[in-house]
């Protein structure tokens, strides 16, 4: 299928995390809205697909626990991310408008921590991107369009 | 002879018991609350049902039933020297705890086989630990309690009292 936007995503772009309850405590995003087990953290590239598209592509993902819902969406800067180090590249093999960040840390092994060192480098990182990212709890989170604050 | 110099002073005082100087005051109330506390995180860990690939929806692995065991014993070890953490499911594995105040930030990740540990000041730099997931000992507590829930200067007495026979 054609994807008709630039494999280059620009610093002036911005990128969206959908958010699940396992990443958010209360109306405040933790450190591990960022993370993933691998180093291709899911975003979407919202200067491109906007809030509704988001919310769409959102609702798509299925949690393995059903406990786990669909909370809002986390919105940051590509440059931002890119000034905390970290990369953003397109991904349009996942579907058009889709991107990673990658942090360039090791990543823990399955079933146990990093050590102390790496674990505390990762983990500032993590911080920095939740600091800097906006979340904006979903007001409607089962309905298919985005009734929440503009992001 | 001046009239300070003729006070006649005495006083007793008991000594502060070094096995209470801990995060917490020795009072039973506070203790019963701390109680109540840990159990209440213990018994998250306990209900923490990560079992199922791809819990998070992003492709994370199950939680396994060691390192939920290594956590709840975790917390029992720690329960004298720190306030009860916040339990959070990793997408590797693993269960952290952590704990933030205005002080700084403590984190101890238990998985089935390791722990890896750090407090992280506000200012200053960073103490660590790694060892075995079973063999989880109270000091990481007490570096918790230390870094992140100052108390304020304790007296070096529990009571000091002076009689003075004046004047």
């Amino acid at each position: 299928m054609m994807c008709d936007i630039p494999v280059e995503v620009a610093d002036h772009e911005n990128v969206v995390r959908a958010i699940f309850s396992s990443q958010v405590d209360k109306k405040t995003l933790r450190k591990n809205a960022f993370f993933e087990i691998h180093d291709d953290v899911s975003v979407m590239r919202h200067s491109y697909l906007g809030s509704e598209e988001c919310k769409k592509k959102a609702l798509q993902i299925v949690p393995g626990n059903a406990a786990i819902k669909y909370k809002g969406l986390a919105i940051i800067g590509v440059k931002a991310v890119r000034d905390a180090k970290s990369q953003v590249a397109d991904s349009r093999a996942v579907y058009c408008g889709h991107a990673h960040i990658s942090h360039g840390i090791q990543l823990p092994p399955a079933d146990d921590p990093l050590y102390s060192q790496q674990k505390l480098e990762l983990d500032e990182r993590l911080r920095e991107l939740k600091r800097l990212a906006r979340y904006i709890p979903d007001p409607d989170p089962t309905s298919e369009t985005w009734k929440g604050e503009q992001l | 002879m001046s009239r300070v110099s003729r006070l006649s002073l005495q006083f007793t005082a008991v000594p502060q018991d070094p096995l209470k100087v801990s995060w917490t005051d020795p009072c039973n109330l506070t203790r019963l609350q701390t109680f109540a506390e840990t159990e209440s995180a213990r018994k998250s860990v306990d209900e923490l049902s990560y079992a199922e690939p791809n819990w998070d929806g992003y492709g994370a692995l199950p939680i396994s039933g060691e390192a939920k065991r290594n956590a709840i014993t975790a917390l029992h070890v720690l329960a004298n020297t720190t306030p009860p953490p916040t339990v959070i499911p990793n997408p590797n594995g693993t269960l952290s705890f952590e704990w933030e105040t205005g002080s700084g930030i403590g984190h101890l990740e238990i998985g089935k086989t390791r722990y890896s540990f750090y407090v992280k000041p506000s200012s200053g730099r960073a103490i660590l630990a790694d060892g075995d997931a079973d063999k989880i000992m109270s000091f990481l507590g007490a570096v918790v309690g230390g870094v992140l829930y100052p108390k304020p200067a304790e007296p070096a007495f529990l009571s000091l009292k002076f009689l003075a026979n004046d004047v």
